[in-house]
């Protein structure tokens, strides 16, 4: 809301600066955004009077003029022919800047030099005649500048309203929070009933209504003998600069009344009213209006209508219609000021898809013991502006009159809730201020509190606390600690994972990402699951935001591909997210950390090789997250069905049974449809899967006393034969004496035949009771050998024996 | 014999002294002095001579072998002197090459951000707790006093699944879902992923928050201020200036905005703060009677507090980013300096 201090100052007194008032409107909830300073963008144009006129020398149509500021004379050479000699005009000399940016220049024109220049309403940005210059009141003081003179210079403040204070969507209402706030007393319009045609109004219009519970209030009046026309400059000047475009001297009446009270007004032509009826229902299926913007709107019987003989010709609360818009050939107006039941309004407005500086208000709620108030001051304003007579009287349908609720209001309570020892006079002097009334109950401590027919949003006791805690100040409310019992706290063991997974992956070269939960159709199939299954959103901003994300490692390769455009060459990065699949009613949510390397696994570098990643480093991450985890009981088990990945290059996690996630190269298609060019290696794994397995805390080992025997063994093999199968089947032959078996080569190429692979693995032998013995170890050692040879069919290339005592 | 006992310690010497290099050394030190060596074949023949001339000759042996050793020794320990020495001269690296390092990870400035906010209310005795981030309208708005046709929702506009679905627009329904299963006291932080439809410099359809709650007998608005400013404090620096200023939130009356300092122009006035000389970093309040007749509780006999704090906004004053949209485009030339 935008509230003029000038138009402020009509209500209440303010003899401090824009700045310290409107910190003190924020510091008492109603957030001043922003000071606009106006009549600043014509600067240094005074108010002059014209001395002589003569003909310009060497233009027929020109002439050059004397003026005077009274200090200094000019020569100005001007073309309008409207002034004579003695009238005031507004005088821009060398430095003013006028709107759009105009700098005055001493300048000759067809020979002749011109001080400066004498302006028309057009060129001072004040209206739209720029034929002629504009003139001023005899009366003008010469020399002032012409803001200050016209009384456009102005301060506005730009109030953030909160939706629980539509009393203060006018100026009315912020003065009066003005006067709370400062306790000085609130201003009210002289009031100036005039004179009045006391023919009867009830036998000039008949307002039936049949939505008493919808429209709580109607309320009617007439003037006549109107004259439209564009409004005075100040009417126009202060409706645009409360962000309202003036039309004509009526419409701009009923949104100046508008501004000032808060409280809408719609201006009808009496005489396009068909059988001069006015009547309040739900417009009927089929029916349509053409509302003021020009829109043909079909309706339903939800929309509450004002309708006259013939059909609808407003929108209640929300828009007038076109058939009895007021235009120049409008000689009788009638005024309409009403009540519509909030809640209505809003749900009719959004049916509609149509909101308004009305439909804001009524929703909000308006003043429907202040209706009276406005439509006798917009009557009044017609009356003076427009030439209008005014018929006496109103036509006021308000069958339930405004009972206010009545609080109890407990100091105690009060004081209880705030932390404060605020005394029960002081607490009434408040409520005065805001104008409460207050009664005494027989109660014991307790009083009780009318809230004014304005104030909807005080109902119960806390709404009164509220005020109390606002004008006493948060500020002057005394800080206190909570005392709260010492209790247990516990992060919960998915947080826990998800937060040292972070760690982990982070240290591990990883950049965390985050992308947004909804993603395009075309990100989510990517995927492969079954479109039946997408979330859809039912308002998305764009298309690329549209459906719930089924999986992370889609928006990975997004990320991927931002970052390649970007030039950004070698990438690690991975997620941790909600994944949505849909159910019953709410979608399951999984909690999912997913990853993705792509380049050379060491950068640019002059001291590291240049190789790029590979299936064992997207391998390696998932299992350095375990170990880091704890996790153990994980195994990775080759799989070729998993369509987004390349079938020879993928594997699916089990932690025991559970299946907890892939991890693989990206089928080489997806990345084709991506235009990614190099292989990108991706894992998804649950988080939640894995905080079941998740084991801060396993049981300590003591380390070995006795020392260990290593022996390696180098053997040909199959290509068919996984290699997780030698060591467990190694291990099976007596785990008690095998402390571990390790990889430390493979080779395939030169000298190996196609179909099989070189391997060499190193035994470590220990017993946890004693030290074993050479010869024991050997004849252990070369059971194992045979039995490898008679299982696995491997061929011994050479045994060499490594003993290394520890 | 004891000419060639001399000739040979002669020789040796010679030899010796001759030597170019440790291995040199080592080689005549087999010759001399080794199993099979020259003075040792030699003490062998010793045996066989009679008894005083052995006992002389035996003497003069051990002798010039005693004084061979001392030499070898003190030859070996002046190479390997020389030889660290020359080590030292020879090995000079150009230590201005960059240094060989792991790949570069970092965890993303709004987790750590929230990690932070949440370590603090750990701290202060808060519980973590999580919700749904797709929502029932009843958790999201209604439970929480915010009815339908009401205007408040202006204030969080709506991403639907359908009327009744929605994208939660904050945490706070987790604190209908907690205060239904759990009763007082508590204290509860939510921290999570919140949406709200909206796009430009500030705001992002998605964005992180925190909210957080604490239910018990005789909780007042002053306990609110003391908990927020110990909070604050310790999110930024202890002397921050911060006030409370009354708002408007449907789940609690009365509702505060909480400000702090300008961090950029300490108060003077700058773009970020709009002149104002403050920021504002969250909204709180006491919890809503009404909110707490959704979850059954005896409003007259408990009372509490709840805020709510954007985690974004915080990451970007703590590090000075003036586009909110960095954060999800997830560049690695913006998240690597985190
Ligand atoms: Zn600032």
């Amino acid at each position: 809301m935008k509230a003029s201090l000038k138009w402020l100052k009509e209500f209440v007194d303010i003899d401090f600066m824009p700045q310290e008032l409107a910190e003190s409107l924020t510091m008492s909830g109603f957030e001043v955004e922003g000071i606009e300073t106006v009549g600043m963008d014509v600067q240094g144009v005074q108010v002059a009077k014209i001395l002589s006129i003569d003909k310009h020398p060497n233009a027929e149509k020109l002439s050059v003029c004397e003026v005077t500021t009274d200090k200094e004379r000019y020569r100005i050479v001007c073309g309008a022919e409207n002034i004579g000699v003695g009238d005031m005009v507004p005088l821009a000399l060398p430095g003013a800047v006028l709107p759009n940016n105009v700098h005055i220049k001493k300048v000759p024109i067809r020979g002749v030099e011109s001080d400066g220049m004498i302006c028309s309403e057009a060129e001072l940005g004040l209206g739209e005649d720029s034929e002629r210059i504009m003139i001023f009141d005899a009366d003008a003081t010469l020399g002032m500048g012409i803001h200050e003179y016209l009384g456009i210079s102005d301060s506005i403040l730009n109030i953030s309203i909160t939706p629980n204070r539509p009393d203060c969507l006018g100026i009315i209402g912020i003065a009066r929070e003005i006067a709370a706030i400062t306790g000085r007393p609130l201003k009210k319009h002289p009031s100036s009933p005039g004179s009045c045609d006391d023919r009867d109004i009830a036998k000039m219009i008949s307002i039936e209504n049949e939505l008493p519970s919808l429209c709580r209030r109607y309320t009617a009046r007439i003037v006549e003998g109107v004259t439209v026309r564009p409004s005075p400059l100040w009417l126009k000047k202060r409706l645009e600069m409360h962000g309202i475009r003036a039309i004509n001297n009526l419409v701009d009446i009923t949104n100046h009344v508008m501004l000032e009270y808060g409280q809408p007004l719609h201006a009808f032509d009496y005489d396009l009213l068909d059988k001069r009826r006015i009547v309040v229902r739900f417009a009927e299926d089929g029916e349509s209006i053409e509302t003021l913007d020009g829109i043909i709107r079909a309706l339903t019987k939800e929309v509450p209508v004002i309708a006259d003989g013939a059909g609808p010709v407003a929108l209640a609360g929300i828009m007038g219609g076109n058939r009895t818009e007021i235009g120049e050939e409008t000689q009788r107006v009638l005024l309409e000021c009403a009540f519509f039941d909030p809640a209505s309004i809003r749900r009719a407005s959004r049916r509609l898809g149509l909101s308004s500086e009305s439909s804001y208000r009524f929703e909000r709620g308006v003043n429907i013991e202040g209706i009276g108030p406005v439509i006798d001051r917009a009557a009044e304003m017609i009356s003076e502006i427009a030439d209008g007579r005014v018929i006496c009287g109103s036509v006021d349908v308000y069958p339930d009159k405004y009972v206010p609720p009545k609080i109890e209001v407990n100091t105690d309570r009060i004081n209880s809730l705030l932390g404060t020892d605020i005394k029960e006079a002081s607490i009434k002097q408040i409520l005065k201020r805001l104008g409460i009334e207050l009664k005494t109950s027989r109660k014991k401590g307790v009083f009780i509190a009318l809230p004014p027919a304005y104030r909807l949003d005080i109902e119960r006791e806390v709404d009164l606390i509220e005020e109390v805690a606002r004008l006493t100040s948060y500020e002057n409310i005394p800080s206190t600690l909570p005392k709260a019992r010492i209790s247990p706290v516990e992060k919960g063991r998915m947080l826990e994972v998800n937060d040292t997974a972070r760690e982990i992956l982070s240290d591990y070269g990883f950049f965390e990402v985050i992308n947004y939960s909804f993603v395009a159709q075309s990100t989510f199939n990517i995927a492969d699951i079954d479109k039946t299954e997408a979330i859809s959103l039912l308002n998305p901003l764009s298309e690329e935001q549209t459906v719930l994300r089924g999986y992370l490692f889609p928006s990975l390769l997004e990320t991927l591909k931002y970052n390649i455009n970007r030039e950004n060459r070698d990438i690690r990065i991975f997620e941790i997210g909600r994944t949505f699949e849909p159910d019953d009613r709410l979608p399951v949510e999984r909690e999912h950390i997913a990853g993705l390397i792509y380049g050379h696994r060491y950068g640019l570098s002059w001291n590291q090789p240049k190789d790029q990643v590979d299936f064992y480093d997207i391998k390696g991450s998932v299992e350095h997250l375990l170990d880091g985890l704890k996790i153990r009981n994980a195994s990775f088990d080759g799989s070729k069905d998993i369509p987004f990945l390349h079938p020879g290059k993928s594997a699916r996690l089990f932690l025991d049974s559970d299946e907890a996630g892939f991890i693989g190269e990206v089928h080489p298609a997806t990345l084709k449809a991506l235009d990614i060019e190099e292989s990108a290696y991706i894992f998804e794994v649950s988080a939640d899967i894995f905080s079941r397995y998740y084991m801060p805390f396993g049981k300590y080992k003591a380390i070995p006393k006795y020392p260990a025997i290593k022996r390696d063994i180098s053997f040909i093999t199959d290509r068919t034969i996984e290699y997780k199968k030698i060591p467990q089947y190694i291990m099976s032959l007596d785990a008690k004496i095998i402390e571990d078996v390790e990889l430390f080569d493979v080779y395939c190429g030169r000298n190996i035949a196609e179909e099989r692979v070189s391997m060499a693995i190193r035994i470590t032998y220990r017993s946890i009771e004693r030290t074993l013995t050479d010869e024991e170890v050997s004849h252990f050692h070369s059971r194992i050998l045979r039995e490898l040879t008679d299982h696995f069919k491997i061929e011994i290339r050479d045994v060499e024996s490594n003993t290394v005592k520890l | 014999m004891r000419e060639r006992l001399e000739q040979l310690e002669e020789d040796a010497l010679r030899k010796l002294s001759a030597a170019a290099d440790k291995d040199i050394v080592t080689e005549l030190k087999v010759r001399y002095l080794g199993r099979k060596g020259e003075l040792t074949s030699i003490t062998r023949e010793l045996s066989k001579l009679p008894e005083d001339e052995r006992r002389s000759l035996g003497k003069l042996t051990n002798d010039i072998k005693k004084r061979l050793e001392e030499k070898i020794t003190t030859l070996l320990n002046d190479f390997s002197v020389k030889e660290q020495e020359d080590s030292l001269k020879s090995g000079i690296l150009d230590i201005t090459l960059p240094g060989r390092r792991p790949p570069l990870g970092r965890i993303h400035p709004v987790t750590r951000v929230m990690g932070e906010v949440e370590e603090i209310f750990l701290g202060l005795g808060f519980e973590v707790a999580e919700g749904p981030e797709v929502e029932l309208d009843y958790y999201n708005f209604e439970a929480l006093n915010i009815p339908k046709d009401h205007p408040a929702r202006d204030m969080q506009d709506t991403f639907y699944i359908d009327n009744e679905i929605l994208l939660r627009t904050h945490t706070s329904p987790v604190q209908i879902r907690y205060m239904k299963t759990c009763r007082p006291p508590l204290r509860v932080i939510a921290p999570g992923k919140v949406y709200r439809r909206d796009s430009d410099l500030s705001h992002t359809p998605m964005f992180h928050q925190v909210e957080g709650f604490m239910v018990d007998e005789g909780i007042t608005f002053g306990d609110l201020k003391g908990l927020l400013i110990v909070f604050l404090q310790s999110l930024f620096y202890k002397d921050i200036g911060i006030r409370f200023r009354p708002s408007f939130f449907p789940l609690t009356e009365p509702s505060a905005e909480v400000d702090i300092r300008c961090l950029i122009c300490e108060g003077k006035g700058c773009r970020v703060c709009k002149d104002s000389g403050w920021l504002e970093i969250l909204g709180a309040g006491m919890i809503h009677p009404e909110v707490f007749n959704s979850v059954d509780y005896d409003s007259t006999k408990y009372s509490g507090f709840a805020f709510g704090v954007g985690i974004e906004r915080i990451t970007m004053l703590k590090f000075g980013i003036d586009d909110i949209r960095l954060f999800f485009e997830n560049d690695l030339r913006f998240l690597e300096q985190f």
